[in-house]
């Protein structure tokens, strides 16, 4: 019965500009990414005599300093981006809106403990939590996932927790639980649609920080390993040419601009004044 | 029958053997107690309800009256078996009762189109499992008894008037045949045509089901409309109950005279 048709969602998103606006942008790093996982111009760690190339019709973005061909780099390396920032979203997102709901809706002392331990983990910048977590587990692409999801958890803790103490003393929970309805069903049934406008916009934003936190990680060389390619490793190997091939800095660059800026659209398109869709 | 023991030496019974009542009501005495805090032991209690007895007889609707903070919806809840402090018996014909509550605005959930709403209380129900067809058949005779269209049913409760919210959330309550029901200032938060529109459904389904209610109000207009008998509040304790013509005509307290004058009655 209910109608999840394209036009009749985007009739109920607030500010539709901008939303669709971010969404292009979104969509054109996304085909990025699928074109570089079906043909990319060159392997991406495939090196050549033809180093430090500026732009060319062979090499559409230059090459580094190693001959490799940058698009293919830039290609490769944003789907790595993508699917770290994805995979930070579905642990720091699933685990924190869980965590906050549950807290959130039965209160007391377990509260009261999993709220100090995420205002704990607040209390340290999000890369730092991760720098920690790495040298500890060893940097992989998949420890920087797990290492950015978990410092991301207390934020969206924090927001699913606000939001389900709002509703849970609104009558239409109370009529729920005098009907009987078991516990874990009024929290994600009734309650937690409630949420997804704020919820939503919380995971743009939340999208956000993952890529510019990833690019950050590898800039500092931590996650995937050389010579694979993610977005900020080939900004920081190709910092020293700049002045030489100025694409090689400013291609990586460009995607990851266009990758948060997509989001952030979106995000804010979602958003009306309340914060919470209509 | 369901029998339940509380904190307090309270009794909570579900299909009591209690003939020609839906509800009956002995020596309710609650209290609250100040929420505890981690590591705080509770506050001191506070009796909110003094020994109040009274039975809701099969196919009837009691109107219970009183100023706001007077205990009345203490005794809602304490009926519907949310507070779990308090001595005295609760006994009941039939299940737990479910309520109307006085917000349309509130009660319906609003991420939930209409259809959903009215469906859930079958998906819901301990008592019974309900097939697909059955819960659509069911939730199409409802619909037509409290005048809801079916091509209501897509909306969502923003996009539906007052009135229409409560019909809908009374469809929500009878959805499981009850036999008894509460509504809790069910016609406070509309406009007074539509209130009238609405006492005529619950009244109607009050001739056709039989159903039994409590009907909370602060209006003794209101309750004058809907009500067989009605039972008077204050500070915790029933000052009077009687027939609404006797109540209206002898109030024999000053403060049930005082609720009849500000309702332009007595």
């Amino acid at each position: 019965m209910v109608s999840l048709r394209p036009r009749a969602l985007l009739a109920r998103v607030p500010n539709r500009g901008l939303f669709c606006a971010g969404a292009v942008i979104t969509l054109l790093v996304i085909a990025l990414v699928i074109v570089g996982m079906v043909w990319m111009p060159y392997e991406p760690t495939a090196m050549s005599a033809d180093r430090l190339q500026g732009v060319s019709v062979a090499h559409p973005l230059g090459t580094d300093k190693m001959g490799r061909d940058i698009l293919s780099r830039v290609m490769y390396g944003s789907r790595i981006t993508l699917l770290v920032a994805l995979g930070t979203m579905a642990i720091g997102a699933g685990l924190g809106i869980l965590v906050g709901a549950v807290t959130g809706y039965y209160g007391g002392i377990v509260d009261e403990v999993v709220m100090r331990v995420t205002d704990g983990l607040f209390a340290f910048p999000s890369v730092l939590l991760a720098l920690v977590f790495v040298s500890l587990f060893g940097s992989s692409t998949l420890n920087v996932m797990w290492a950015l999801g978990i410092a991301f958890v207390p934020s969206f803790a924090r927001v699913s927790r606000s939001e389900v103490i709002r509703c849970k003393h609104l009558d239409y929970v109370k009529n729920a639980r005098l009907m009987g309805v078991r516990d874990v069903r009024v929290i994600f049934v009734h309650i937690l649609p409630n949420m997804r406008g704020v919820l939503l916009s919380n995971l743009m934003i939340g999208f956000n920080n993952a890529v510019l936190s990833e690019a950050g990680l590898s800039f500092l060389g931590i996650g995937s390993q050389p010579p694979f390619a993610s977005l900020g490793q080939m900004i920081s190997e190709a910092q020293e040419v700049f002045f030489i091939v100025p694409s090689a800095v400013l291609g990586p660059g460009l995607v990851i601009v266009l990758m948060v800026l997509g989001f952030s659209l979106m995000g804010e398109g979602l958003r009306s004044e309340e914060g919470r869709m209509a | 029958m369901t029998r339940t023991t509380v904190a307090m030496g309270g009794v909570y019974e579900t299909h009591a053997d209690i003939s020609g009542s839906a509800l009956e009501v002995r020596g309710l005495n609650v209290f609250y107690r100040e929420r505890a805090r981690v590591l705080q032991k509770g506050g001191p209690l506070t009796q909110v309800l003094r020994d109040v007895s009274f039975c809701v007889g099969d196919g009837e609707i009691l109107g219970l009256c009183g100023e706001s903070g007077c205990g009345k919806s203490t005794l809602s809840k304490a009926i519907c078996g949310i507070v779990r402090e308090f001595d005295g018996q609760i006994l009941l014909a039939d299940e737990r009762p479910l309520m109307v509550f006085q917000d349309p605005y509130g009660s319906l959930n609003p991420a939930k189109r209409v259809g959903w709403l009215l469906e859930e209380p079958l998906r819901t129900d301990r008592t019974r499992t309900w097939t697909v067809d059955q819960r659509q058949a069911r939730i199409r005779e409802v619909a037509e008894q409290v005048e809801v269209g079916e091509e209501l049913f897509d909306r969502y409760p923003a996009e539906l008037s007052g009135g229409q919210r409560q019909r809908v959330a009374i469809a929500c309550a009878i959805m499981r045949k009850p036999r008894f029901i509460i509504a809790d200032e069910p016609v406070s938060a509309l406009d007074v045509t539509i209130q009238k529109q609405v006492l005529e459904l619950l009244r109607s389904l009050h001739k056709s089901m039989g159903l039994s209610m409590l009907f909370i109000s602060h209006d003794l207009r209101v309750v004058y409309q809907i009500c067989d008998r009605v039972m008077i509040m204050q500070k915790g304790r029933v000052l009077e109950q009687g027939t609404v013509r006797d109540v209206y005509r002898n109030p024999t307290h000053e403060y049930t005279r005082t609720l009849l004058a500000a309702a332009g009655i007595g």
